[in-house]
């Protein structure tokens, strides 16, 4: 029963991750005959190139900084709408609606309200008297722009991952605990969020993977990369190597180097979140 | 909470004679107030940053371009759907939404066919052979197939699958098996082992107990994971990217960004191109919305 | 219906452990028989195996008149009320029970006929349209049995099906089971794990203990003479009390009585000298200031628990004696034996020095290496009080 499934996942999938890790030895333009070249695309990009460097520096600050950012933001919503109130299921409808809009719309939208050309963003501005900004032109602003609409449209997921998680908390506990302290805030820290531990390491790691793949359509869409390479994630470095370059061995190369990052780095979240676990 | 509210409630008299107690209520009341404004500030604030966007999109679709030009961020003079209709008559738009409803209206079915088999089959599976198989799917949650979008079109092409349409198909269908297939693993494995064999007792197949007891107890699992996986898929663009190769193959979000392209003067029409882009999603989401909402978190909070 | 036999029949797992250790039994056509043993004794892998849902390892199983070691559960026309009942959420009451018969692919008359009797006679008629997440407890228990009434099974099969009720509802449900197998007759293997159970509800009991069946017989019949220690101490509720003794030539000896004379048990074992253990039931012990005439064993103990039950009343007392671990199972007593008393006159408060007695022929002589009774030839003697 697991044939079908199975059949079409190592096509797909555990096919193109060897595939993959094979084409990254070669040297290979999509037409001529492949050449071997072992570790040269590797070093290429180690030794030689400058650029790769920001590639991975960019890609490592998206992660960061939606993790900075949504994780807190998420927490801080959660406990906002947990609870009873008439209006609560409305604001959890309204917050989450942006991770259902297609993320193509959301680009394009939010590349018109960055236009500098009397785009919203610097109307918004305006009206706090601060001067125009390029955004998406401007190499120091472009990469906070893209991380903000990021935000902006995942941080709906992980609010509904923490309330689910809240709401799992059995009101025993937090009954307990109100007959022992007074302070709402003593609660949460002592009892609520321990009991979080799971769903937050959850949130991180597909924060983690999901800044790998997201922030790559967003930089795809609205800025290429630029500019000067101010926004160029790893997935975007590789499908620009494969299809601008037309060097697939190295965007291979990458997307091995890239497939290493989110292991290690999802693999330390879980690590770090699976310690001390609890289960009740 | 209700029995604070009667505790507030009662008759000044009762109090009178206990002073301590009333001050103590006064000032648990006062910081109650203060923490629900709190909570609803919060939640205003951050509502209004999320619809924001989407409601502006929604005033700039019944704008004329003139007008928006003028007042970008004020409302529209009037109700004026002419963007919506210049949107749905053109013919690049209605090819990409074929193309897309090609390619979702046959990986939803596929994903969730193939994933409820798989996830019953691994649910009973013990042993060695079964664990590598999960490693497999649980490895695909940890590194996303959009991750390996280069090196899955050459293995595409190696294959030698030329039809963009197929490929966005089997692909698509890969890219929501991880999370389907561990979804209906969880739930088969919650299953009390008691029904299969009441069924088995009672006269029932193997298959018969998965036909008749077990797929349709899963109907609600099975429900979200097409809803789901044809939300995603719907929206799904970096890998139409890379794996189309023609512009006839092109999908409605890829289309979107060739439409902008074309029409980059034109904003008000994009935004109603864009509106109308999203409303299969939006509406399939208020439909369904906190099984969906709880569901997308809970998928992959499993195990 | 027909009658079911166990010929040899054992379930050794993978690991080496033996579940059922050739297992021998036989239940007449219409019997309703209780296996009774604590948890792991093998009683519901027996059952198991019964159903077809666990491989026979070795020997046979007869039902009626063919082997059905190799039958598909489904074609061994027994039908099984599990623990949890093991409903199918998503199909209403009515569906549930027409389940069997469905897949037996009786006609559509047919089935609506036989569901309409079996509720009728559960009572269910009211709630045939009902799921079952909207059922209280009680009446899951009766959808279950009706399911398994529906397709009038050669014999029901039933695996603590009373377990998950509350204790007044299992009164109530132990009641209709019995009306049940009156009305219909239908072989019935019932496990539990619940002595009370055993004992009222069966024409016959097995009490089965590691993989072994210990003694089958009539319930009265296992609370007189149980064959070993361990049957003794499983029936009955207080447990019989267990002290270590000595038998000298026929003399009964009890560690721990202070008149070291030893017990005259009016020659009940005449001849035998062996290490033994003497067992007393709490309602043999009579609580009073000196011994009346023919009680033979008096035990001087602190009181320790009084519960007063209404009817009767039970006294835990204290006694170095009573420290007698039989078959390794802890049933928290310690070191207490319980007497049982009716009727009033004074009752002893906690910490009370009071002195129990008993007559010879209550005693129950149980070999200290074996745990087997050895055999009285004089039981039959009426008491002497």
């Amino acid at each position: 029963m697991v044939t079908p499934a199975m059949a079409l996942f190592l096509v797909f999938y555990v096919a193109a991750v060897v595939f993959g890790i094979a084409l990254s030895f070669f040297r290979w333009n999509g037409l001529e005959p492949r050449r071997f070249v072992g570790f040269e695309n590797y070093k290429q990009l180690f030794v030689d190139d400058p650029v790769f460097f920001t590639n991975v520096k960019v890609t490592l600050i998206v992660v960061g900084a939606c993790l900075i950012c949504i994780l807190p933001l998420a927490l801080l919503l959660a406990v906002c709408l947990s609870g009873r109130g008439r209006l609560l299921p409305l604001f959890r409808w309204i917050l989450f609606l942006p991770v259902v809009i297609p993320l193509a719309a959301t680009a394009l939208l939010w590349a018109e309200i960055f236009n500098p050309a009397g785009g919203v963003a610097n109307e918004f501005l305006g009206v706090f008297g601060i001067g125009e900004v390029t955004w998406l032109g401007d190499k120091n602003a472009a990469l906070w722009a893209l991380i903000l609409v990021s935000v902006w449209s995942i941080l709906g997921l992980h609010v509904v991952i923490q309330l689910s998680a809240l709401s799992a908390i059995p009101t025993e506990l937090k009954e307990a605990a109100r007959l022992e302290t007074p302070s709402v805030w003593k609660i949460f820290r002592h009892v609520v969020f321990p009991l979080l531990r799971d769903s937050l390491t959850v949130s991180a790691a597909l924060v983690i993977t999901g800044s790998f793949v997201f922030f790559t359509s967003l930089a795809f869409i609205m800025t290429r990369g630029g500019p000067v390479h101010s926004t160029e994630v790893l997935g975007l470095r590789a499908y620009l190597e494969g299809f601008a370059g037309l060097n697939f061995g190295r965007a291979c190369a990458i997307t091995v180097i890239t497939m290493l990052m989110t292991i290690v780095l999802v693999g330390t979240t879980l690590l770090i979140g699976s310690r001390r676990r609890v289960e009740y | 909470m209700t029995t604070e509210q009667q505790t507030l409630a009662r008759p000044p008299a009762q109090q009178a004679p206990r002073p301590l107690p009333a001050v103590a209520q006064t000032s648990r009341a006062g910081r109650r107030w203060l923490r629900e404004t709190a909570r609803y500030a919060i939640l205003i604030v951050a509502s209004a940053a999320s619809l924001y966007p989407v409601l502006w999109m929604l005033t700039v679709a019944m704008k004329t371009k003139a007008e928006y030009t003028q007042h970008p961020m004020s409302l529209p003079q009037s109700l004026n759907f002419d963007n919506f209709a210049a949107v749905l008559g053109n013919d690049d738009v209605l090819r990409y939404v074929l193309n897309s409803v090609i390619v979702v209206g046959a990986a939803v079915p596929l994903v969730t066919f193939t994933s409820v088999l798989a996830g019953y089959a691994l649910a009973r599976l013990w042993g060695r052979g079964g664990f590598v198989i999960l490693f497999v799917f649980l490895f695909s949650e940890l590194v996303p197939i959009s991750i390996l979008a280069i090196p899955l079109l050459l293995t595409v092409k190696e294959v030698g699958v030329e039809n963009g349409a197929l490929r966005l198909i089997c692909v698509y269908s890969v890219l929501m098996m991880g999370f389907a297939v561990l979804l209906t693993r969880a739930f088969f494995r919650a299953i009390p082992e008691e029904l299969r064999e009441a069924a088995r007792l009672d006269g029932c197949s193997e298959f018969g107990v998965f036909w008749r007891i077990m797929v349709p107890l899963a109907r609600s699992p099975i429900t979200l994971i097409a809803v789901i996986t044809f939300i995603v898929l719907w929206n799904e663009l970096f890998l139409a990217v890379v794996l189309l190769d023609s512009a006839a193959g092109r999908t409605l979000p890829l289309g979107l960004t060739e439409f902008r392209g074309r029409y980059s003067t034109d904003w008000p029409t994009v935004s109603a191109a864009l509106l109308l882009s999203a409303l299969p999603t939006m509406v399939l989401y208020a439909a369904f919305q906190s099984r969906i909402a709880n569901q997308f978190s809970r998928s992959t909070t499993r195990e | 219906m027909a009658s079911i036999r166990f010929d040899g029949v054992t379930k050794r797992y993978k690991d080496g452990t033996l579940a059922v250790d050739d297992l021998r039994l036989d239940i007449p056509d219409g019997e309703f028989l209780i296996l009774v043993g604590p948890s792991g004794c093998g009683k519901t892998t027996a059952l198991r195996m019964l159903a077809g849902l666990e491989e026979i390892s070795e020997g046979e199983i007869v039902l009626g008149d063919r082997v059905i070691n190799d039958v598909e559960p489904g074609d061994r026309d027994v039908a099984m009320i599990f623990q949890n009942y093991a409903l199918f959420p998503h199909m209403t009451v009515y569906d549930n029970m027409a389940f069997p018969l469905r897949m037996r692919r009786v006609a559509k008359k047919e089935v609506a006929e036989g569901v309409r009797a079996a509720a009728q006679l559960l009572g269910l008629g009211e709630l045939l349209r009902r799921r079952p997440n909207q059922l209280s407890g009680g009446q899951r228990q009766r959808v279950a049995m009706g399911r398994a009434i529906v397709r009038q099974p050669a014999a029901f099969l039933m695996d603590e099906p009373l377990s998950n009720l509350d204790a007044k509802l299992r009164t109530q449900m132990r009641g209709e089971l019995a009306r049940m197998h009156r009305r219909l007759g239908t072989t019935t293997l019932y496990v539990t794990h619940d002595q009370t159970e055993a004992m009222t509800l069966g024409s016959r009991v097995a009490v089965m203990r590691n993989g072994i069946v210990q003694q089958v017989g009539a319930p009265q019949e296992l609370y007189r003479n149980p064959a070993n220690a361990f049957v003794a101490r499983f029936i009955g509720s207080p447990p019989m009390n267990v002290m270590r003794g000595a038998l000298e030539d026929g003399r009964l000896r009890v560690t721990g009585q202070e008149d070291g004379a030893g017990v005259d048990v009016g020659g009940r074992w005449p001849g035998q000298t062996r290490e033994v253990l003497v067992g007393i039931r709490p309602e043999d012990w009579r609580l009073g200031a000196e011994p009346a005439p023919g009680e033979a064993l008096t035990l001087r103990g602190e009181v320790e628990v009084v519960e007063e039950l209404g009817a009767e009343t039970i006294v835990y007392f204290r006694h170095a004696a009573a420290a007698v671990d039989v078959a390794g199972e802890d049933d928290g007593i310690g070191e207490t034996f319980a007497a049982r008393s009716e009727g009033g006159g004074r009752l002893p408060a906690p910490g009370d020095r009071v002195a129990f007695h008993a007559s010879a022929s209550a005693l129950h002589v149980f070999d200290a290496g074996t745990g087997e009774a050895v055999a009285a030839p004089l039981h039959a003697a009426s008491p002497a009080a």
